[in-house]
């Protein structure tokens, strides 16, 4: 089970990785704490925040449910972080380098921290109404400088990489001390990880005693001392399980398993196939349910409209989805008139975007010229707003000025 | 390859470059040259120049923006004859004179600028016009204009340009005299303290000169103050203090102000920042 953990572990880095490495994605996208640092905003505009999309929903349903099931086997299998920290201090343990044990009653006031982190990153976000610790974020530091708006790492601060090096150091020396301590999706995790349906099971009369499960135990669970492990900090790795000398004589003295209206026992395979079709499921749902990530209407809608599907370099967040609208809505002569709806799935490179809209009132070359064009706005002395926004496509030279001027000189 | 693809290909590219051939010109240049007409104000054949720029270079962002604010301010020019509704001829008119007076082309702005006043006959269209006038060189104009005001709807910022525009005639002792009248209220405008700055400058009084424009730096969000920093370096204003350590120092000084955070959305009910903005409940 070990070989097969290392193997799960290798392969999730390796795509987070490959990822961002290679294929320059939107990382973000894809984080399950995304999903939790959204939901507020998402249920209170319908709009995500930053560059996050609803797929983070769907990756957080699937981490719940693979919490529900299995504990963290999230925070012991999928992520990168954990990953990284637990090979930093097994390198270390193999170069010799001696691990530190924080006393219980210590470890326990410590794991309490990570509430408190939780508490403060989303009370900070929904008041500032963006990722306002990204900055700190080590992922997002690395994310951010390979990805294709890499230029624009103005918001990523010292601190992501004093973060980043603590965490590396504090892992030589202890066993995932970030994740048992700190990290706000533990936080999120651990109050459904506490009523999980699977567990380990300690048989005491085929128990020696020995105390290998609790040595091996990453998070320091005391194993040998309970029947059951109903730990909240449990990652279902099954170093326990593992570990324990009894294993291969029969049932051994620990064992993993299901409630019992699941049946008797599951072999261990179980585990990672459910993990896979969890984590399968919610990325096909992120495609199959292509929900856009900013949604917002202009005026009311008349009894006919028509959809214009865009490519648009340059919407990349949020707020350029705002500022996408207010191209759109701009107070001078290329304002588009009557109704009009975004729906946005902003992005790195190419964002996609289907504009809805009064075809009464307005065509679609109105609204490609409405986005693209600079505009002095009232709201700031006149000044110039340049348009950061490129529809693939779409040729602004294609034009004939003078029936532009024709048209105008119609107006009332 | 077929031999006869392949011709059809080289064809359809020599098509394609062939504009910028017979012109024997890169986008860079078809780009500058859009610019030379654009300080010319022949903005038809601008356009032009600008949109084949765009064709030899559509990935270049800088050039399409260049062809979309030529091909507005054509459109703008044609609506300011023709709008009626005073509100959207009125932005018509402060875009444009926005775009001319950035692209330095005074003569145009100068016509906005007389057509505003005629229309507001405010404070502020003259103080505009007069700056036009004075960046020509049209002291004695800019002077009529002020002066016209009257003492009733004069203010402090118009009684500076005044100052400045009589100074630049020499008429060195009435400037004074107006300058000496003159003293900044607490809740001055940075555009107000800027010109009276400018005033001080121009009169001589150069402590004062230096004590006002580091105070209206202070007050100029962050995000402005470059632009500031920038006209202040080129201002013939402060040619006499350009050389002193007092106006390099005066120049490095930091804004004062905490930067409105508001992303200037349609609506202030979603926002999650409301709580802390100051203008929340103005019903935007």
């Amino acid at each position: 089970m070990k070989k097969t953990r290392r193997a799960v572990q290798f392969g999730f880095l390796a795509i987070v990785v490959g990822g961002i490495f290679a294929v320059g994605a939107n990382c973000e996208r894809w984080c399950p704490f995304g999903g939790v640092e959204g939901v507020y905003t998402y249920a209170s505009e319908g709009n995500m925040l930053c560059s996050l999309g609803v797929s983070n929903f769907f990756i957080l349903g699937g981490v719940l449910l693979i919490t529900v099931l299995l504990r963290r086997a999230f925070c012991g299998y999928m992520c990168p972080l954990g990953t990284i920290s637990e090979w930093l201090r097994g390198l270390a343990r193999r170069l010799g380098v001696p691990g530190l044990r924080v006393p219980h009653r210590v470890d326990r006031v410590l794991a309490s921290l990570k509430y408190a982190v939780l508490a403060v990153i989303l009370v900070a976000t929904y008041r500032a109404g963006e990722l306002i610790f990204r900055g700190f974020d080590p992922c997002y530091a690395l994310i951010t400088m390979n990805s294709p708006q890499g230029t624009d790492i103005a918001d990523i601060t010292v601190w992501a990489y004093v973060v980043a090096g603590a965490i590396a150091l504090a892992s030589l020396v202890m066993v995932m001390p970030f994740c048992r301590w700190f990290c706000p999706m533990a936080a999120v995790l651990s109050p459904i990880s506490r009523f999980a349906l699977t567990r380990i099971e300690r048989d005491a009369e085929a128990c020696r005693g020995c105390g290998q499960c609790s040595e091996h135990c990453p998070t320091a669970i005391p194993v040998d001392q309970l029947q059951q492990v109903k730990a909240a900090r449990c990652l279902s790795c099954m170093n326990c399980v593992d570990s324990c000398p009894r294993k291969g004589k029969g049932d051994g003295a620990l064992r993993w398993r299901p409630p019992r209206w699941l049946g008797p026992r599951w072999p261990q395979a179980a585990l990672i196939g459910i993990l896979l079709a969890c984590t399968t499921a919610a990325v096909a749902a992120s495609y199959l349910f292509a929900i856009p990530s900013f949604v917002k209407t202009h005026g009311d809608p008349p009894a006919e409209v028509t959809q214009i599907r865009l490519q648009v370099k340059g919407l990349t967040c949020r707020g350029r989805a705002n500022q996408f609208f207010y191209f759109l809505q701009r107070d001078d002569l290329w304002e588009v008139p009557g109704y009009f709806k975004v729906e946005a799935w902003p992005g790195p490179d190419l964002a996609d975007v289907i504009v809805t809209f009064d075809p009464a009132a307005t065509d679609e070359r109105a609204i490609q010229r409405a986005i693209t064009a600079p505009y002095y706005d009232a709201a700031a002395d006149f000044a110039r707003r340049d348009s950061p926004f490129r529809i693939e496509g779409y040729d602004p030279t294609e034009i004939d000025i003078d029936r532009e001027l024709d048209a105008l000189l119609q107006l009332p | 390859m077929k031999p006869s693809s392949l011709l059809i290909g080289l064809m359809t590219a020599v098509v394609l470059i062939c504009p910028a051939i017979s012109r024997g010109e890169t986008a860079q240049q078809a780009f500058e040259r859009g610019d030379r007409l654009v300080a010319q104000s022949d903005f038809r054949e601008a356009l032009q120049a600008h949109a084949a720029a765009v064709r030899a270079d559509r990935s270049n962002q800088e050039y399409i923006q260049r062809f979309m604010l030529v091909r507005q301010i054509i459109l703008l020019r044609a609506n300011l004859d023709q709008e009626r509704d005073f509100q959207r001829w009125y932005r018509t008119a402060k875009s444009l004179r926005s775009f001319y007076v950035s692209e330095g082309i005074y003569s145009e702005a100068l016509l906005v600028d007389k057509r505003l006043h005629a229309k507001m006959n405010s404070a502020s269209s003259a103080a505009q016009l007069a700056e036009t006038q004075l960046a020509m060189g049209k002291n004695a104009d800019a002077a009529q204009v002020l002066e016209a005001l009257g003492p009733s709807k004069g203010t402090a910022n118009t009684q500076a340009l005044l100052c400045i525009a009589l100074a630049k005639q020499g008429q060195t002792s009435e400037a004074r005299e107006i300058a000496a009248g003159i003293a900044p209220s607490d809740s001055a405008d940075t555009g107000t303290l800027y010109s009276l700055a400018r005033m001080h400058a121009v009169v001589g009084n150069h402590d004062q000169a230096l004590s006002t424009l580091t105070r209206c730096f202070e007050g100029v969000p962050p995000s402005r103050l470059d632009d500031f920093r920038s006209h202040a370096s080129e201002s013939p204003e402060f040619a006499a203090l350009a050389s002193t350590d007092g106006f390099a120092e005066a120049l490095e000084t930091k804004s004062k102000v905490v930067e409105s955070q508001c992303s200037a959305g349609s609506s202030c009910s979603g926002c999650p920042m409301r709580g802390q903005c100051p203008s929340s409940g103005d019903g935007r």
